[in-house]
């Protein structure tokens, strides 16, 4: 963490601009200098840096300069909540949908079927959210009208941006899905269950879903990161009030603050995440329990 | 005991419903799309119109905008008379004033409020609006510390005295901008930058300020305690931050919002199409679109060449061809429409006379002259407009010119510091005067920009704010812009802005059309039944 705020303190002042710079001058050299002594920028880059982990230990993660009523730690406390609910919840449907599809495209014997669920999967990574977004916005919320086309006002509102954010990962969790429940078949244990006659189903669900999954759960955990740190493109097409938007705008603004407390957010979660799909593995996979 | 994944999901499942019961959000009396996110609602900070709108709203000032005109009309203030030859305002300030929580308002709090846009440490960008207050400038500048020394004088609990440095015909206008609009001392001293995030704050004006969430909405409710109350037509009024064209135009044609009043949320391709519809309207405002010429670089600082750019455009086929909503081409600064005021007649159309100074100033079909370097902020009408002139020059005076798109601020600094050979530019004034434009181009002034410097326009600037006469003041200011446009260009103006709305007349109510598009929410309401041939949308629920 300490490295990350180190980098993302010292990268974002080499953006050229900076955060004062306005259509309109400020017209007195004294409003100017005390406003640089406000957000400390006259001293050394090491001073600023040193301060700024004072605050940080404090718990403090400074002033934002584009909004200046607001600190980062309102901006943060405003929008986690929001995109870690749209994140997790296009998480939970990327996850259900990407098995089902993965494991269909593995295991269907008819070869129909097996296509469906393939392009399924391709079509969902290849078709960026920047498209599925607004197509399903004209044919739901323009369209049929079934549901709203913008904001966060209901539960309602969430569909279609959960959809939008949730398609391309459910795509790649299916393609992972499926490599992974087919080299899962081949296995000697497999082929036991077989010969023992169980049943095809709970073969799958009981034996080969938990090993097959194991690339989708080392995957789970960045994906569950990028999701909770929000989506600038779903935010921003529907006007979810999350975190993904500061993370683009901030660095337009050079909001020095916002930019570092925001990559500390996103650096801290991807730990945490990375930690639990560790620890995670223990309850999926039966090899690592009895290790 | 083992932990089995399935145990979690019910878990999982009552989390997200109890985040999802929490979503629902009661629906508002009137929803306006209002442009991008404000960066402040603190009078003293506000950096734009769209921050503008919402802090009128809150608060008032001494003066305060007539909804159908845009005029000057009493605020907190009943009445006011000019004394000394227009150097001296007395202005009444209303009885039994309160703010929002009830607390009387006095004029100590109007007084205070004016002091912290001068005091330098608030850092207002616009402090310099009041530099017509005697000692305003050098309070503001950090020269004069004692501020009992500025022009500003209580006389009794209800008159309040302020002394200018020149005749100023337009300060009541001054006093309805929302920067000097009246905000409480207690929640500012005590909760410093971040006042405007406490609970109930005390408003001075129509709304009070019920929640603010970034990216989402401000939420404003009637205030009950404003001197006006009666008149304001609705209760809870939803202001959106939405700079995105697309959302935008969702919103409204979903009716999920009532208006949007941003032109720049009607996607440049579109502004035909809007044209043809009733419910779409347009009005000129006071803003102007030009281009910056750096007369400090070689072959700019030889006028010639100057006069000889500004008259190989062509002005029309920019406004029929890319801009396309009805913008007025530019030969002047000033935008016509401010009353007293006609402006020059500047350079036109005329490649003729462009290619003969051309070859005055020593380029004959623009031979020896290296590329012009075209600095814009990037945005699809931005670049369509360079090319377009990059096309005029090419074709009429043999220049050639590069293209350079930056970001806002990598683009604003390149401006600022003079790097550059032509910079795209645009002004809006910030009252109906002439001087909100040409001061800008005053050789001190630092949104100048250009490197030119001019004493007889300093001059001239100067002789009309001394000048008692309206007639006699107006002539100076044509005098100095007549220099700016058609005899030095450092500019090249292009078109006249225009604002254009988007509401359903038979639907809404308390907007009219006026030349600063100034629409008090005060006055605004929707009339209802909304149209039937439209389905309720979930939002309206």
């Amino acid at each position: 963490m300490l490295v990350v705020s180190f980098l993302a303190f010292m990268l974002v002042r080499l953006a050229p601009g900076g955060p004062f710079e306005q259509e309109r001058e400020l017209e007195s050299a004294e409003a100017k200098r005390l406003l640089r002594e406000k957000y400390l920028l006259d001293e050394s880059l090491p001073r600023q840096y040193f301060h700024y982990l004072g605050q940080l230990l404090q718990g403090d993660l400074g002033n934002s300069i584009k909004h200046p009523n607001h600190s980062v730690n309102d901006i943060i406390a405003q929008g986690l909540p929001v995109s870690i609910l749209l994140g997790g919840l296009a998480f939970m449907f990327s996850l259900f949908w990407g098995v089902v599809i993965g494991s269909v495209s593995a295991v269907a014997r008819h070869g129909g079927v097996r296509a469906l669920a393939d392009s399924a999967a391709m079509m969902s990574i290849c078709v960026p959210a920047l498209v599925i977004g607004p197509l399903l916005i004209m044919i739901f919320a323009i369209q049929l009208r079934w549901l709203p086309v913008a904001m966060l006002d209901s539960p309602l509102h969430l569909i279609l941006p959960v959809l939008t954010l949730g398609i391309y990962y459910a795509g790649r969790v299916g393609r992972l899905t499926h490599q992974g429940v087919l080299t899962t078949l081949q296995s000697e244990f497999v082929i036991a269950a077989r010969a023992k006659g169980l049943r095809e189903t709970t073969i799958l669900i009981r034996h080969v879903l938990p090993t097959g999954l194991m690339p989708v759960i080392s995957y789970s955990g960045p994906l569950l990161a990028d999701l909770l740190t929000g989506s600038f493109v779903a935010e921003n097409l529907f006007q979810i009030p999350g975190i993904g938007v500061f993370l683009v705008q901030s660095s337009l603004n050079r909001d020095f603050p916002l930019i570092v407390g925001l990559a500390l957010v996103y650096a801290l979660l991807l730990v945490v995440l990375n930690l639990l799909v560790d620890l995670s593995y223990r309850l999926v996979d039966p090899r690592i329990r009895q290790d | 005991m083992r932990l089995r994944i399935g145990s979690l999901a019910p878990c999982l499942a009552l989390t997200v419903l109890t985040a999802c019961g929490s979503l629902t959000v009661p629906p508002a009396d009137l929803v306006i799309v209002n442009g991008k996110e404000p960066e402040s609602l603190d009078p003293a900070i506000i950096s734009g119109q769209a921050d503008g709108r919402v802090v009128s709203s809150l608060f008032e000032g001494l003066t305060r905008y007539n909804a159908r005109t845009g005029n000057p009309e009493p605020g907190l203030a009943t009445e006011w008379s000019v004394s000394d030859g227009g150097k001296e305002y007395r202005f009444r300030i209303r009885e039994n004033l309160s703010w929002s929580d009830g607390s009387p308002l006095t004029i100590q709090d109007i007084v205070y409020s004016w002091r912290r846009v001068l005091e330098p440490a608030t850092v207002c960008e616009y402090a310099g609006i009041l530099y017509s207050v005697h000692n305003a400038r050098a309070y503001h500048h950090g020269q004069l510390k004692d501020f009992r020394k500025v022009g500003l004088r209580i006389v009794s609990p209800n008159e309040l005295v302020v002394t200018l440095n020149h005749p100023t015909p337009f300060f009541p206008e001054i006093c309805a901008f929302p920067v000097l609009a009246t905000v409480p001392r207690q929640p500012i001293e005590q909760h410093g930058d971040r006042w405007l995030l406490q609970p109930g704050i005390p408003t001075s004006g129509a709304f009070t300020l019920r929640s603010w969430r970034l990216n989402d909405r401000i939420r404003l409710r009637k205030n009950p305690h404003y001197w006006d109350q009666e008149n304001t037509r609705s209760e809870v009024v939803d202001l959106l931050p939405t700079s995105d064209p697309g959302v935008a135009l969702n919103l409204y044609e979903t009716e999920v919002v009532d208006i949007i009043w941003d032109k720049e949320l009607i996607p440049a391709e579109l502004v035909r199409t809007f044209l043809q519809r009733a419910d779409f309207h347009v009005t000129d405002n006071l803003g102007v679109f030009f281009l910056r010429i750096n007369t400090t670089q070689a072959p700019f600082h030889d006028r010639r060449v100057r006069q000889a750019l500004a008259l190989a455009i062509d002005r029309e086929r920019i406004v029929n061809k890319i801009t396309g909503a009805g913008e007025r081409s530019a030969t002047s600064l000033v935008p016509p429409g401010i009353p007293g005021y006609a402006p020059p007649q500047g350079l036109g159309h005329d490649p003729e006379r462009a290619r003969e100074l051309l070859r005055l100033a020593g380029f004959p079909g623009g031979e020896g002259l290296q590329p012009i370097d075209y600095l814009y902020n990037s945005s699809r009408l931005n670049e369509k407009i360079a090319i377009e002139i990059q096309s005029m020059w090419q074709n009429q005076l043999g220049i050639k010119t590069e293209l350079r798109p930056l970001e806002w601020k990598s683009y604003l600094k390149d401006q600022r510091e003079l790097r550059y050979g032509v910079s795209r530019s645009s002004w809006m004034g910030d009252y109906l005067d002439p001087l909100t434009f040409l001061d800008v181009f005053g050789s001190h002034n630092g949104n100048n920009r250009t490197g030119w410097r001019n004493s007889t326009y300093d001059s001239l600037l100067a002789q009309a704010e001394r000048n008692n006469d309206a007639t006699g003041r107006m002539a100076r200011l044509r005098q100095a812009e007549t220099l700016l446009v058609s005899e030095e260009i450092p500019i090249i103006p292009l078109y006249f802005n225009i604002a254009m709305e988007g509401y359903r007349s038979d639907r809404v109510k308390g907007i009219w059309p006026n030349f600063r598009a100034e629409h008090p929410v005060r006055a605004i309401y929707r009339s209802e039944p909304a149209s039937e041939t439209t389905a309720p949308t979930p939002a309206r629920q």
